[in-house]
């Protein structure tokens, strides 16, 4: 355990120093920006309008965090083979994955922590009232982040950054669409499709149970079964990835 | 401590290709104590082995075997070993002391005497002035100088090196031979490869010779070189005031010994012919 947490605070120590950093920083301010000049011109909404704004931002990057972070990092230490200076040690396979994901994860958890809170903040300042369900909206969106970061590193074991990439965002789009085609016509009425589709969600992650931006926006209130339900759903399918992509990683040749 | 056996491993590089033996059928075994001299080509497929003996490369027949008093499991086996890739794989945007901390803690050492370890190697090793810099600005052979602190400081009972002396400049040539010669008196056990045959024979005991992933010759150096000498014998004697010598084998060796003293000359010394490494090498490889 003490030896994935060092692998952990290295590979954060990693992103630190590097630009992803710098560019946080940028995104933190050019959230207040854009947040304030969109608030100004929307009156009435404004608080609702920031708090839109704001959590995009925040789940966007996210987003692009995890993709490039997830699909680089561990593939780059297999091809400059510094892993071989941590591999030799006695430190397994395992647990240097499991501290490489979760170093690359807690940058994901400063972003949304960081964005998060300035979103709230200027909420706030425009008159908004802060609700349970805004923590459970940046927890879950933090969640979403995760399981594409997984993928990306997945995705990285198997073939080169520039696919894993792509594969990674096939599969977020996917995971997206599949839940709108649910909710079809079609579906309705063939029960074969949607048994079909059920059954393709434990392959791809539907995604979209994750936002929970339009409950909070407009419902304003969301069913404890449902937050249940999907936490249930989605720490299965982490559980599952992730001991596919150590098994992946267990049985990779280094050379 | 280490025993190869029958270790084959194929690279497949297009898959219309036929497949490259990289090694074929290697055995030999590493004894407790040995400091052995790993010798091949450029492409011979050293760093393969030591790829697969570190489980970095996976072989495609045989198995490495380590000795119990090692570790219990191959886990704990590597908490005892001390590994230097053939290049220095370093994490380009730590310092060197972040780097050497990160390897480091991943032993049971404590913090304090971790601290107390790099402090001691890496003046030994004359690289305690750029510790607190990055290790994008060091030089090759600073970064190897860091790297074999980083394989060494934790005091493995067994060393495996991969080129250490390459990129060095004389001096730290030196100074890694006389360090390695110091720890396996002390009893680490060493296993090295070069290409420097006359590195090996200055510090090492044994030799494992391997040739297109072919095991050429595994043993002591002193064997293969009495293998390999003939019985031609040099007398130096001087003459007046010239030094000359005569070569002569050993069945005719007292009967040319007395002609010379008769000559009234002075014998400076006798010398049985001893083959270097190098030649022995080179004259097996052809
Ligand atoms: N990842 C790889 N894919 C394909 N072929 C490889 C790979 N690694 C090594 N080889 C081949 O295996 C052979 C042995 O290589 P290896 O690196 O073990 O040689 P070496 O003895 O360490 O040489 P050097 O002295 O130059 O370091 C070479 O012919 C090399 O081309
Ligand atoms: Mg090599």
């Amino acid at each position: 355990m003490k030896n994935i947490l060092t692998v952990t605070k290295f590979t954060f120590l990693e992103v630190y120093r590097s630009r992803l950093m710098v560019s946080l920083i940028f995104l933190a301010f050019g959230l207040v920006a854009v947040t304030l000049v969109a608030s100004e011109f929307t009156y009435g909404a404004s608080a609702k309008i920031s708090l839109d704004v704001g959590l995009g931002i925040m789940s966007i990057s996210n987003l692009i965090i995890a993709i490039f972070i997830g699909a680089t990092l561990l593939n780059k230490e297999i091809e400059q083979k510094t892993l071989y200076m941590i591999l030799s040690r006695p430190i397994s396979r395992a647990s240097f994955l499991m501290g490489k994901i979760l170093g690359l994860s807690s940058v994901l958890l400063l972003n949304s922590l960081v964005l998060g809170l300035i979103s709230i903040l200027l909420f706030v300042k425009n008159g908004g009232v802060v609700q349970n369900l805004f923590w459970w909206t940046l927890y879950f969106s933090f969640l979403e982040a995760f399981t594409v970061l997984i993928f990306a590193v997945f995705f990285s074991l198997l073939t080169n950054t520039t696919l894993s990439v792509v594969y990674t965002i096939g599969i977020f789009i996917v995971g997206h669409a599949l839940n709108e085609t649910a909710k079809s016509f079609l579906m309705k009425v063939s029960i074969v499709l949607k048994t079909v589709l059920n059954i393709s969600f434990f392959i791809i992650p539907n995604f979209y149970r994750l936002n929970l931006k339009d409950f909070l926006l407009y419902q304003q209130d969301i069913s404890w079964d449902y937050l249940l339900a999907t936490q249930l759903y989605i720490y299965l399918y982490l559980i599952a990835l992730l001991v596919l992509v150590n098994l992946i990683f267990k049985h990779k040749n280094l050379d | 401590m280490i025993e190869f056996v029958n270790i084959s491993k194929k690279y497949q590089n297009h898959f219309w290709k036929k497949d490259f033996l990289a090694l074929d059928d290697v055995s030999f075994k590493i004894q407790q104590g040995d400091l052995v001299g790993f010798l091949g080509a450029n492409g011979a497929g050293k760093t393969t082995l030591i790829k697969i003996l570190m489980d970095f490369s996976r072989q495609d027949k045989g198995e490495v075997k380590f000795d119990h008093n090692l570790g219990a499991d191959q886990l704990a086996a590597k908490g005892n070993i001390g590994y230097l890739p053939e290049r220095a794989y370093l994490y380009q945007h730590l310092t060197g002391r972040e780097f050497l901390n990160y390897v480091g803690s991943l032993h049971s050492t404590s913090k304090n005497e971790l601290n107390d370890l790099i402090k001691k190697w890496s003046e030994k090793i004359q690289i305690d002035y750029a510790l607190d810099r990055q290790i994008k600005g060091y030089s090759k052979g600073m970064q190897q100088r860091l790297g074999f602190i980083s394989a060494l400081m934790h005091r493995p009972q067994f060393l495996v090196l991969d080129e250490p002396l390459s990129g060095l400049d004389p001096i730290g040539r030196k100074e890694f031979k006389s360090i390695m010669k110091e720890l396996n008196t002390e009893g680490t056990t060493i296993f090295f490869s070069s290409h420097i045959v006359s590195d090996v024979e200055e510090i090492c005991n044994k030799v494992v010779f391997i040739e297109k992933g072919k095991l050429i010759y595994e043993g002591s150096i002193d064997s293969l070189i009495l293998k390999h000498s003939n019985d031609q014998y040099v007398a130096r004697y001087s003459k007046g005031d010239q030094i000359e010598s005569l070569r002569f084998s050993e069945s005719n060796k007292n009967q040319m010994l007395s002609n010379l003293i008769s000559q009234n000359i002075n014998l400076l010394e006798l010398e049985k012919e001893k083959p270097t490494l190098e030649e022995i090498i080179y004259k097996i490889k052809r």
